[in-house]
């Protein structure tokens, strides 16, 4: 049995629309809207969705960036970070959220509280577990400050662990020595150190902003679109960099990403998102030569293949991504889903395992999985 | 292929920018040609002056601190940068400074307003930017009408005045038949393209109420059609005269009786229901262009500004400004760069579309191998500021030879090849300030030899079609 890590329950991130004079909340924008993810210890993750879909206000309510608006969440909950949480844990476990009867509720409104996350204490602890890579390394850097003290920052505050488990903390030449290691590792140079982001190009930027993440040896790492600013050949370098890193320090990747090629290069399960719902999960392989939910089909035929003589259908989506501040009422998908009908537009459909360990939200994936169910007029 | 009409042609190329820290050699003669009709991809990675090259071609390049320094741009008989050379001229001090002649570079800038968006346009990369907030989706396309396509929004006008009572006969009726003149061609191309009886219904009160304003005030438009068929012809002259001096001749006075839009005045006509039977007309043709690019409700969007847009909606409308004018030559550069896999495939499609519709070349920049191979004919590779190949598409996917290429095609993820080893190429781009001697390539190249690092080599002709600078490959060499 895999080790959980992470685990997030019914979480819902909202975001108030504030408008008129006064300031009063118009709405909200639906931003993540009841996510259910599990993530064990030492795989990959794919994120997938269009811009807007809140792929990456998951990622920042999965390291607690942001507070989530309602939901529950629980970092390595079976290794017992104390009697309570996981006693509330394994009764979650065997029960859905909706399931429970009125007195487990209470336990869970107390496993709320006592969670990770609303402890401060155990915050600071949960910080030096975890960390993040953002999309644009020219903005996460700061200008003012020399390499070596971008990288220095997190070993001072958090210190570096240690064979048996404790934290030190660097001073001196100590610190030094482990950070020239460290951007060797990262295939920069050592007088790399002395000089100031605006010096560098966007891959080693990039280079710099995961040596950051990965000083103090977390054991969860958030990569939100690491490489989307860069170029193929640069994008490359970064990747198996990555790959590399992982091997070397076992750690966990939540692979945040708008690029499936990366995310089937890069990942062990996949996760795609719409419109602040998931609607489809499962391992990449199966994900990729199996797709069921029709978004994600539409997704992967979208993508340009670099190989002009394989000529296929392309499943072009009419229209936009709705607006997550008003999101369509039944399956969220239904007004671009070539499959759509009247049950799709009043019923929002439930994740369902299809297949071991497929998991869909789809009131037809069955039909779409034996190829019966035929385009309603909608396209 | 190679008896197909040559388009554009681009010969040694080269643009520098002057900046404090020295010279960015940004384009070092860079040559290919456009044929008509087909899609020419150029790629490269970021800084390879894939832009610069798009730029170069419709002279916008911000100068200072970039100058066009040298090449040609021929489309047609006309050397786009016929005097580039007398706009200024070096002064080698101590350091290189710049003299300008600004009289040359007036009358270049009034020469090339009358090019660019009607014979060559472009899309960029981020529609957002690219369009005015203060303006609606309307004046920004109409603005281009009004200032290239005057005759024909006339002549339409005109052509619907002398027909008013058909046209009342069949807005009752609610069925349309056959004319003779413009009037009949625009409305078979109303007929074909038209989105149900209500987008006809405004078609047809658009044209009557432009008509019956025409027929109104007939003396002055009439007189407004003569200047600008007049005004047609010059230009016309212009593209076809192979000869230098009348061709300056015609520049001059183009330049003098160069039109100027007033955006604001417009803007304020055309939101108070205009009497203009040219705004009318041009509101039209607007009208009809957010129909072909496949925009929902097209009469609302016409009055939205930029902001209440998607990124996609508002790239189909940079495409419809784009295309307005039926331009020889369309620059799209990097059109889906900003937008979403789902939105990209809608736009080449539309794109593609498009162009079997009208017919334009199109040069498409991109950094995305993927969409290379599902739109391009052809592909010109770049790097550092060269073309390191150019083929076929097919040819440059089976068989890519020079080593950059390959390195690009080794480098990118595949969705159908999971298993794929991601190849790197090794260090980064040179600084172009100082770009490595011989072939720029050489510091990255595992094929590298001592040839490489002295000498730059010659583009040669590996097979029809295929041309590729490197030293490890001989050929017919390509006269530069």
């Amino acid at each position: 049995m895999k080790e959980v890590l992470i685990d997030a329950i019914g979480l819902r991130k909202y975001f108030p629309i504030k408008g008129g004079v006064s300031g009063r909340t118009m709405g909200y924008v639906y931003a993540v809207d009841d996510v259910n993810v599990r993530i064990y210890k030492g795989e990959t993750v794919g994120l997938v969705g269009e811009s807007g879909c809140g792929k990456t206000t998951l990622g920042r309510v999965l390291l607690d960036l942001a507070e989530p608006t309602a939901g529950m969440l629980f970092y390595k909950p079976e290794d017992s970070i104390s009697d309570k949480v996981s006693e509330i844990y394994k009764n979650l476990k065997t029960n859905k959220p909706s399931e429970l009867k009125k007195e487990e509720k209470k336990i869970v409104g107390e496993a709320k509280r006592a969670d990770v996350f609303r402890n401060k204490s155990r915050n600071r602890e949960f910080r030096k577990k975890v960390q993040i890579v953002f999309q644009d390394p020219v903005s996460s850097l700061d200008p003012r400050m020399l390499i070596k003290d971008v990288i220095a920052e997190p070993i001072i505050i958090n210190g570096v662990p240690l064979e048996d488990g404790k934290r030190k903390k660097l001073k001196g030449d100590e610190l030094l020595s482990y950070m020239k290691e460290m951007i060797g590792e990262m295939g920069l140079n050592e007088d790399h150190l002395f000089r100031f982001p605006h010096e560098f190009s966007g891959g080693q930027r990039q280079r710099i902003a995961i040596a950051r993440a990965i000083s103090i040896r977390p054991e969860f790492l958030v990569l939100d679109e690491p490489t989307s600013a860069l170029d193929v050949s640069v994008q490359a370098q970064i990747l198996s960099l990555l790959k590399q890193l992982q091997q070397k320090y076992g750690m966990t990747y939540l692979f945040i990403t708008h690029n499936l090629a990366v995310i089937r290069a890069m990942s062990d399960r996949v996760i795609v998102m719409y419109l602040g719902k998931i609607v489809e999960m499962s391992k990449t392989d199966e994900l990729f030569n199996t797709p069921i939910h029709p978004y994600t089909q539409a997704l992967l035929s979208a993508i340009p293949i670099p190989d002009p003589e394989r000529k296929r259908e392309i499943l072009v989506l009419s229209g936009d991504v709705p607006s997550p501040a008003n999101p369509p009422p039944g399956c969220r998908f239904h007004t671009r889903c070539i499959f759509a009908e009247d049950i799709c537009r009043k019923e929002e459909p439930e994740l369902e395992e299809i297949k071991e360990g497929h998991i869909v939200a789809c009131h037809f994936a069955k039909e779409i999985i034996t190829g019966q169910k035929k385009r309603s007029n909608n396209a | 292929m190679s008896s197909m009409e040559e388009v554009l042609v681009v010969k040694n190329l080269k643009t520098q920018f002057f900046i404090y820290e020295g010279v960015v050699k940004a384009l070092e003669d860079v040559s290919f040609t456009l044929r008509k009709g087909e899609v020419l991809g150029l790629v490269g990675e970021t800084g390879c002056g894939k832009s610069v090259t798009a730029y170069s071609i419709s002279r916008l390049i911000p100068d200072p601190p970039g100058r066009i320094v040298g090449g040609e741009v021929k489309m047609g008989n006309l050397d786009l940068l016929r005097n580039i050379n007398e706009e200024a001229k070096l002064v080698q001090k101590k350091r290189i400074k710049i003299k300008h002649n600004y009289k040359v570079i007036r009358n270049n800038e009034f020469f090339f307003n009358t090019i660019r968006g009607k014979y060559i346009s472009m899309i960029f990369q981020e529609p957002m930017a690219a369009l005015n907030p203060v303006y609606t989706v309307e004046d920004q396309i109409a603005e281009t009408l009004l200032l290239h396509n005057r005759t024909r929004l006339l002549k339409i006008m005109k052509s619907a005045s002398e027909h008013i009572p058909e046209l009342e006969r069949w807005r009752e009726s609610g069925d349309i038949g056959e004319l003779q003149g413009e009037i009949g061609e625009e409305i078979r191309k109303i007929k074909s393209t038209a989105r149900g009886n209500e987008s006809v219904r405004i078609h047809q009160d658009l044209l009557i109420e432009g008509g019956t304003r025409f027929s109104r005030k007939k003396e002055k438009y009439e007189e407004m059609l003569k200047k600008s068929i007049e005004h047609d012809q010059l230009e016309d002259k212009l593209l076809t005269d192979p000869d230098r001096n009348s061709q300056q001749q015609i520049i001059k006075k183009l330049a003098k009786e160069s039109k100027k839009i007033n955006l604001i005045k417009m803007s304020k006509k055309m939101k108070r229901n205009t009497k203009d039977p040219l705004l009318i007309e041009a509101r039209r043709e607007c009208f009809g262009l957010l129909e072909s690019v496949g925009i929902p409700n097209p009469h609302g969007v016409l009055k939205n500004y930029p902001h209440e847009l998607s990124g996609g909606m508002l790239q189909r409308v940079t495409i419809s400004i784009a295309l307005a004018n039926n331009p020889k030559i369309l620059i799209a550069d990097e059109p889906t760069t900003a937008l979403d896999v789902t939105v990209q495939a809608q736009i080449l499609r539309l794109l593609r579309e498009l162009q079997d519709a009208i017919g334009t070349s199109i040069i498409l920049i991109t950094h995305d191998l993927g969409v290379i191979a599902e739109t391009c004919n052809r592909v010109a590779v770049m790097y550092a500021g060269n073309i390191v190949e150019t083929a076929e598409v097919k040819e440059l996917f089976r068989n890519p030879k020079h080593p950059y290429t390959i390195g690009l095609l080794q480098s990118i993820p595949r969705v159908d090849d999971p298993n794929k080893a991601l190849k790197t190429i090794p260090g980064n781009v040179p600084n172009l300030i100082h770009p490595p001697e011989g072939c720029r390539f050489n510091p990255r190249c595992q094929f590298a030899f001592d040839r490489c690092k002295t000498e730059k080599p010659m583009t040669v002709e590996v097979s029809e079609g295929h041309t590729v600078a490197c030293h490890l490959f001989s050929g017919k060499v390509i006269p530069e």
